[in-house]
């Protein structure tokens, strides 16, 4: 028996590889490099919108202004540069908004929620795969 | 003149310089055309079918990872391309043929092998492999033509090493029952008695 198939596989390589490979039609390849040639010239280069050194500068001026709001709650620090600001008060206070505990809880628990989306999207997606 | 490795090709293709994919379209053409023929069936939908792959290939060069040879990866590009061909026009059908074959039929088989011309044994190879279920054809194609691993057939096929065994057990009896039909008629059309 195991002679056989010993015999078996060795007529069947002998064969096959005798039987050598199909050719596809002359025109194959430059057909094919035409399609690849325009694929190539049609792909976008994907740039972002804001580049990096935006970005950074965006960040920059937002932690700027962050601290000088910490650091200097009621001033800031334009009359420390001889900046008279009061001229640019405005003449009315601006009312400061008070939100219930069930609003504030309803908020974080909904921020949650569309948090964790995309993780879900992402596991589900990975599942099905 | 120096071969350059498929990895280095690859590399100059994702670095913008098409033209280095003609190389690995030269060096594996045949072999995924051949393949893809032998699932399809058609010429003309093979060829289509092989133009498909290597555009799919060039698209996705960037996610080729490395971790398993080049041809390896074409191949199973090709083999479900070639599949998804076949369902589409649900011509996917189960060839049954499994005649008793004993050792004497072997060599028998062998012997008048050796008597046809080589153009003549080439094409009844081709015909008895065309004559295979889809899977089979390929995974025959693979394993005696390209000297590939049953491990690197299953990672082209998605089949588990084991199931790729019996799949290519059952082509050895398939193709030697259709050898014996074409080479050896008068044995078959009598029920393996000599006339």
């Amino acid at each position: 028996m195991e002679e056989q198939f010993r015999k078996e596989d060795e007529i069947l390589k002998k064969l096959v590889k005798d039987s050598g490979l199909e050719e596809p039609s002359p025109g194959f390849k430059s057909k094919l490099m035409d399609t690849i040639q325009q694929k190539a010239d049609q792909k976008v280069i994907y740039r972002p919108l804001i580049s990096v050194k935006v970005w950074i500068g965006l960040a920059a001026v937002f932690i700027g202004v962050v601290l000088i709001s910490v650091l200097f709650p009621s001033t800031g620090i334009l009359p420390d540069f001889g900046i008279d600001i009061s001229q640019f008060e405005p003449g009315f206070s601006i009312p400061k908004p008070e939100f219930s505990k069930t609003f504030v809880y309803g908020v974080i628990f909904m921020s949650l929620f569309l948090f964790q989306i995309p993780f879900l999207k992402k596991f589900v997606e990975t599942s099905y795969d | 003149m120096k071969q350059h490795t498929d990895q280095h090709y690859i590399q100059k293709t994702l670095q913008g310089d098409t033209n280095a994919f003609s190389v690995l379209i030269d060096r594996y053409q045949n072999l995924v055309y051949t393949v893809v023929l032998r699932v399809v069936k058609v010429k003309e939908e093979a060829e289509e079918v092989a133009q498909d792959t290597f555009l799919k290939a060039f698209e996705s060069l960037s996610g080729y990872r490395g971790e398993s040879k080049f041809s390896t990866w074409i191949y199973s590009i090709a083999y479900r391309k070639a599949l998804d061909q076949v369902r589409k026009h649900n011509r996917m059908k189960p060839v049954e043929l499994i005649e008793d074959i004993t050792e004497n039929n072997v060599a028998a088989i062998d012997n008048a092998l050796h008597f046809l011309e080589q153009q003549e044994r080439n094409h009844t190879i081709q015909k008895c492999i065309e004559q295979l279920p889809e899977k089979e054809a390929a995974i025959i194609t693979f394993y005696y033509f390209d000297d590939l691993s049953v491990r690197e057939i299953s990672t082209i096929t998605e089949l588990t090493e084991d199931n790729i065994k019996v799949k290519l057990h059952r082509s050895r009896k398939k193709l030697f029952s259709l050898l014996k039909q074409f080479v050896l008629p008068e044995i078959s059309n009598s029920n393996g008695r000599a006339i």
